[in-house]
């Protein structure tokens, strides 16, 4: 049974695919979608102190962006929430708070893993996220 | 295996390890699968190490003639997905498909998904060294990137 899933997303192609899934699966169980999208302190704190409020700022406007298209795609009510943190730890933080039944990540983050490694996110969400999670590759440009 | 509209599942394949995880694994995928009105295969997977261990220990018992060959293994391990299958699905209105092979995990799991039109694979994502440290499966990493439909993993 599956009444409540997390969608984390990053904006990505990936996550695209993993939406699609989860939004299906999620209408079919009548489950509720808690979108969710994580502003990745390491990128703020890596920035000049002078402009880390408004790299902040930008980052949060791509997150409001990226949940908006899961609204859209939805077609019905969901949550949305932009955390900042590490991105699997607030995932997990995020699942927990909502009692998640399932997960679901992209494979590949917004820095542009190479296909032949699974991104730096998804692993350790998929390693240490006690529900299940779920992924969907991104397909390679030309085979979709 | 890619079709518009991407659906949550019609087919879905879960892999079915000697683990306790399995289970664990097994009912998830159960759950989901029935929810949706999917079918479900469990596929256990004999590896060539596997089924040459097998052969030659039962090899080597005395008076035992009975031939034990990869007909033998695949339908060993059909066997052993059917088994889990009923004592994970036990009194629950759970259908699924058990199907036994001999391979390479890795290759095997992808080709009877493709053969079958699996369009979601389940597999858990946790394996334990010796010492009890939890690793990251590397067969589970390269399911997820080969794999063009959904995967869902199980850990813990």
């Amino acid at each position: 049974m599956i009444d409540s899933v997390v969608l984390a997303t990053d904006g990505s192609a990936s996550v695209a695919r993993a939406t699609a899934v989860a939004l299906d699966l999620a209408r079919r169980f009548g489950a509720e979608v808690h979108a969710l999208y994580v502003v990745e302190e390491s990128d703020v704190a890596a920035a000049p102190e002078d402009v880390r409020d408004r790299l902040r700022e930008a980052l949060e406007a791509d997150g409001e962006t990226a949940l908006e298209d899961v609204r859209e795609a939805s077609g019905q009510a969901i949550t949305t929430a932009v955390r900042e943190g590490r991105p699997a730890s607030e995932i997990g933080t995020h699942a927990r708070e909502h009692d998640a039944d399932l997960v679901a990540v992209g494979t590949r983050g917004r820095h542009g893993e190479h296909r032949f490694v699974l991104g730096s996110v998804a692993e350790a969400v998929v390693r240490n996220c006690p529900v299940p999670v779920l992924t969907v590759r991104q397909l390679d440009a030309g085979s979709a | 295996m890619i079709h518009d509209g991407e659906c949550g599942m019609d087919r879905a394949l879960a892999v079915v390890e000697g683990t306790e995880e399995t289970k664990r694994l097994v009912r998830e995928a159960g759950e989901l699968a029935a929810g949706v009105g999917a079918e479900l295969l469990l596929l256990h997977v004999t590896t060539e190490g596997e089924f040459s261990d097998r052969a030659d220990s039962l090899a080597s018992i005395p008076n035992y003639d009975t031939e034990y060959n990869v007909d033998q293994a695949r339908d060993g391990a059909r066997q052993f997905a059917d088994d889990i299958g009923r004592e994970v699905f036990e009194g629950l209105d759970v259908e699924y498909e058990p199907v036994g092979a001999l391979g390479d995990k890795e290759r095997t799991i992808l080709e009877r998904a493709a053969e079958r039109d699996c369009d979601h694979l389940f597999i858990s994502g946790q394996k334990r060294s010796p010492t009890g440290k939890a690793l990251f499966g590397d067969l589970t990493q390269s399911v997820i990137l080969e794999f063009d439909g959904a995967v869902t993993v199980t850990t813990v």
